[in-house]
């Protein structure tokens, strides 16, 4: 089975700046990769460097083509959803999906009008005059009703209410997501992500600082929620990060023996979001 | 294959036209609108008094008046004996002959045995006047003297008008077709899909250099024929044989073919121009307008000041279509090959460097999109 992506020291710098610093990347088909990272960190370039929106080094291949060669083949069999805002406001909803059907071989016209037609989206009005809300809605049933096997979104919901959020994911698991496509997602909103993911991947300042599956997550960290004289104890023990609670405090272990840290409290899988900040905090402290 | 390969090309050109909807679509008809709207009005007017319905006939016949500016065509012979016809304004010289050495001129009216269904008089008292028989082309520079007047001139000052419109459109269309899209960054939707930056700059300039001009010169066709309407109507308030008198001043296929080779021929001579434009488009961060221009005008600048010429003003005036490289009173070319003159070789040259711009306008798209 080839992977979807294959990436190996993917480099991008702007003048002094290493926008991304030799990123490793492998997907199979199937996955739905969470990029993560704070502002800056080069989530957007490293997408865009897969599709071949920007120029990059290192060894690159997605759906077995050089996107940096072959962006308009890639294209056919993968999906981009750069922000709420880059459908063109001019058009008309009717006009996208006349554009779309003759350039997009893959295109389902009629699947996205069906797509369409359980949203307030009508097709005689002009894109400019949605709502934020709704435009996200229309770039969605466009996307989905592409025969597509990669799918890369780079913050799809930034702005939207939370309910818009919600249903994005939901009808992109439920609708689109199967064993045959593959799905990246950059965003911040980390919580509302992480129960569709299968792998993640943690990026700061240009680089990879956690890239794996989310079982192989649950495996290698373990949270351990302490009170008291516990949790002094479980402090003295090597740990990622902390953070207090109530009357105790709760830490993020990287690669320890969970039978060791059992007597000292609740032991869990660490939430994504406390887990990103720990190993953020990490790196921050290396330099 | 073909089949989804032309829907493509529809579908891309059918874009731009959609975002360029008032400029490309209905500028050209509001245009012919206009101008139609007012020759009903000179025709009501003339219709009310007899004396300006004189001015008005006048007008469409091309007598000539002490105003002492006239459109004439100038047909003439070349060397290999093709004909080249282009309208010149001239102050009150109505005789061309000798203004091009290596060339024979003729006037059109003395035609030859054709007379009956090619060149009437159509003087402005109304009078037939058909042409005496002459022997051919090459022995009809007699009675230079007499005024050109056939309908023609009236057909190509519309025509004029037209391309006038069509430049600044074009002019307009070209510095923001690669730009805006980068600008309010919806270029990150058009990239979503398969479509070669190739194929997007070729579209937009096939628009451009094509589709556009299509229209312009369909919109300047249907006025020119509603203006001969116009000429049939005024003449029958007059002549009995209405129809004859107009018909015989004007060679329908004649004139439209003029029109659209005349096009082709400026679009192939203009297309480095386009190109360089196109550039700009592609590669601003700010004003494409003002990119293009800027370098042009500190070079010009420069050549005038360094070397006292002005080569490069005149190699550029001479690329804008619709102007006449050799008109000397800014006459406005038509008919014929634009680079008559300047030789084949200029033409080859020209597309040469459009090529590398548009190479250039590639790369820019593909890798250099960021505002």
């Amino acid at each position: 089975m080839t992977s979807v992506v294959e990436a190996r020291g993917l480099q991008r710098r702007f003048g002094h700046q290493q926008a991304v610093a030799g990123v490793d990347l492998q997907l199979e088909a199937g996955s739905v990769l969470g990029l993560i990272g704070p502002n800056g960190a080069g989530k957007t370039t490293l997408l865009r460097s897969l599709l071949g929106l920007t120029h990059c080094k290192g060894e690159l291949t997605i759906l077995g083509v050089d996107p940096r060669r072959d962006h308009a083949r890639l294209m056919q069999e993968a999906c981009f959803i750069a922000d709420t805002a880059v459908l063109p406001r001019w058009m008309r909803v009717d006009e996208l999906l006349d554009y779309t059907a003759g350039v997009h071989p893959r295109f389902n016209r009629a699947h996205a009008v069906h797509l369409l037609a359980a949203t307030e989206v009508g097709l005689r009005r002009r894109i400019g005059e949605l709502s934020k809300g709704m435009t996200v809605q229309l770039h969605l049933a466009l996307v989905m009703a592409i025969d597509a096997r990669l799918l890369i979104l780079d913050e799809p919901t930034l702005g939207l209410d939370i309910l818009f959020r919600k249903q994005f994911f939901e009808q992109l698991l439920n609708d689109y997501f199967d064993e045959e496509r593959t799905i990246i997602i950059s965003t911040h909103q980390v919580e509302e992500v992480e129960n569709i993911l299968t792998h993640v991947m943690f990026m700061n300042r240009g680089r990879t600082l956690l890239c794996d599956s989310m079982l192989a997550v649950e495996e290698r960290y373990v949270e351990l929620r302490a009170v008291g004289e516990a949790a002094t104890r479980a402090a003295g023990i090597p740990h990622l990060g902390q953070r207090p609670l109530l009357g105790g405090k709760a830490l993020i272990y990287e690669d320890v023996n969970k039978e060791l840290l059992a007597p000292l409290g609740d032991l869990r899988t660490p939430a994504l979001a406390d887990l990103f900040v720990a190993k953020v905090a990490e790196d921050n402290a290396h330099d | 294959m073909t089949d989804s390969k032309s829907q493509r090309w529809f579908s891309l050109v059918q874009r731009e036209l959609r975002e360029y909807r008032v400029s490309l679509v209905w500028t050209p008809l509001a245009t012919a609108v206009l101008l139609s709207l007012l020759m009903l009005a000179g025709l009501f007017v003339a219709n009310q008094f007899s004396y300006l319905g004189e001015v008005v006939l006048d007008a469409i016949t091309q007598a000539p008046d002490e105003d002492g500016l006239n459109l004439n065509v100038q047909v003439s012979i070349d060397e290999d004996g093709n004909r080249v016809t282009e309208i010149i304004t001239r102050s009150t010289d109505v005789n061309p002959a000798g203004a091009e050495p290596l060339r024979q001129d003729f006037q059109v009216t003395p035609a030859p045995e054709l007379a009956d269904e090619h060149f009437w008089q159509f003087s402005s008292d109304w009078h037939f006047n058909p042409t005496v028989p002459a022997d051919g082309p090459d022995d009809a520079t007699d009675s230079p003297a007499d005024p050109i007047t056939s309908l023609h001139p009236l057909l190509y000052g519309v025509h004029a008008i037209m391309l006038l419109v069509l430049l600044l459109v074009s002019v307009n269309y070209l510095q923001g077709c690669l730009y805006i899209d980068r600008k309010d960054r919806s270029i990150l939707f058009w990239k979503s899909m398969p479509v070669s930056a190739w194929e997007e700059v070729l579209a937009k300039l096939a628009v451009a250099l094509l589709v556009a001009p299509a229209f312009f010169i369909a919109a300047s066709v249907l006025t020119q024929w509603a203006m001969l309407l116009v000429a049939l109507v005024l003449s029958s308030r007059i002549q009995v044989d209405a129809l004859g008198v107009v018909l015989a001043n004007v060679q329908i296929g004649r004139v439209l073919l003029d029109q659209v080779l005349g096009w082709l021929a400026s679009a192939l001579w203009a297309l480095p121009l386009y190109a360089w434009i196109m550039l700009a488009s592609a590669g601003a961060r700010r004003s494409p307008a003002l990119l293009a221009a800027t370098p042009l005008v500190v070079l010009a600048l420069l050549e005038a000041v360094l070397l006292g010429s002005q080569f490069l003003v005149d190699a550029l005036w001479a690329r804008i279509p619709a102007l006449a490289p050799q008109g000397a009173s800014g006459g406005f070319f038509l008919q014929g090959l634009p680079w008559q003159g300047s030789g084949f070789l200029a033409v080859v040259a020209g597309l040469l460097v459009a090529g590398l711009l548009l190479w250039g306008c590639v790369w820019l798209r593909r890798n250099r999109w960021e505002l």
